[in-house]
């Protein structure tokens, strides 16, 4: 990331008191997972952070943390006066101060019945968020289709843009993208190391998963360079822990011996659908294993004679 | 969800006698919960409210999952086995 870049958007998160982080609906898993990380990772900063998103499936929801915080808004909360069949009613609307109290008065327009308690009500509405972080987002169309129109953004807003393609149209202030990054989990990674943001093992397992299930378990057709380092420097933060409990930490060379029926730890980042055999039936199957090993110890080995053929020609 | 139902998950799946709170009866519970959810939401596609609920109770049972997974990666696996539930 560039000096002045990091530095300015430093400058805007340190004095950003609302920020919103927006996933676009394209970026799938890898998206989300990174939005996540970026969104756990600013309100461990203390930052009032909001990630807008489309709602994940259950199976997505299960690999990573913090989806229930999908769609909730924080932050300031500004009170708007709503006025029912205000055009046939109102004039103009003028406010002034009595005192400590601000009074806002609405002026009925001439002809009409006025304006009666019950056409007013109030509600709370989230300011304009002074910073956005937008994953994934490939146009200023895209930005805008995954925010409402009351999450308004106003000129002052700061737009970081975050993807692993070059979008077609500069829409964001600061562009944090490489298109040589095979994920958009691995940019996010680099992005929260250069900046320093905290990290812990809830963000950098998020951040694991994104990259592990865009680059197919890392597999050398898709994984880039930035991704095995990325993910280096995750582990380090107990990124595997959660992903990898029970597992061997060396290659059972035993498993292969055993008939499929009975090996019951599936591939990693593969959706085990069917019901895995309890540790009962495990035990069962290898006991009968063990004793008709132990029968066939006793017999004598037996010795190969050679073929006939090449008996009678010797 | 009906109490015999429940009653039936916390004996199948307590530690004790007496067990109702540890890690595996609730993840159990909680499985039991998301199960009869996602059922719901199979056929009410735009219930949006229990669509968030379900992922409030999806997060809750991942913590108590990695909680289990840092202090006993044995019982961790012994109730992913016994639920079904992926890694």
């Amino acid at each position: 990331m560039d000096q002045n870049l990091k530095e300015k958007a430093l400058e805007k998160l340190t004095k950003a008191e609302s920020v919103y982080v927006v996933v676009s609906k394209a970026s799938g898993l890898d998206g989300l997972a990174s939005g996540l990380a970026l969104y756990l990772s600013l309100v461990k900063l203390g930052k009032n952070a909001s990630i807008i998103s489309t709602t994940p499936s259950v199976g997505d929801a299960n690999k990573i943390y913090g989806v229930d915080k999908i769609g909730k808004l924080i932050g300031k909360r500004n009170l708007t006066v709503v006025v029912d069949n205000a055009v046939e009613s109102v004039d103009k609307v003028t406010y002034f101060l009595d005192g400590n109290r601000l009074k806002v008065v609405i002026h009925s327009l001439a002809g009409s019945n006025g304006v009666s308690k019950d056409q007013v009500s109030l509600e709370e509405t989230v300011s304009a968020a002074e910073l956005i972080f937008a994953i994934g987002c490939d146009s200023q169309e895209s930005l805008h289709s995954e925010i409402t129109h009351e999450q308004n953004i106003s000129s002052e807003t700061l737009v970081i843009n975050i993807n692993n393609q070059k979008s077609h149209q500069k829409f964001a202030q600061i562009e944090v993208v490489n298109d040589q990054a095979a994920t958009i989990s691995e940019v996010m990674s680099k992005m929260i190391q250069d900046l320093a943001l905290p990290v812990d093992e809830d963000i950098a397992y998020n951040l694991y998963i994104g990259i592990s299930e865009a680059t197919d378990n890392f597999s050398p057709a898709v994984a880039s360079p930035l991704s095995l380092e990325m993910a280096a420097w995750l582990l380090k933060f107990g990124a595997s822990r959660a992903s990898f409990a029970g597992m061997p930490q060396r290659p059972d060379l035993t498993a292969s011996v055993l008939p499929k029926t009975v090996q019951a730890i599936p591939p990693i980042g593969v959706d085990y659908m069917d019901k895995t055999p309890t540790l009962e039936e495990l035990e069962g199957k290898q006991e009968l294993k063990d004793q008709s090993a132990s029968r066939d110890w006793l017999k004598p080995p037996k010795i190969y004679k050679g073929s006939k053929s090449f008996d009678r020609e010797n | 969800m009906a109490k015999t139902s429940k009653k039936q998950v916390i004996d199948k799946f307590k530690t004790h006698a007496g067990d109702t709170g540890s890690p595996e009866v609730q993840v159990a519970l909680l499985t039991q919960r998301i199960q009869n959810v996602g059922d719901h939401l199979k056929s009410h596609g735009h219930d949006d409210h229990s669509r968030r609920g379900l992922l409030s109770m999806i997060n809750k049972r991942r913590r108590l999952l990695h909680y289990l997974t840092r202090k006993a990666p044995e019982r961790y696996q012994d109730i992913i086995g016994k639920l079904g539930l992926p890694k």
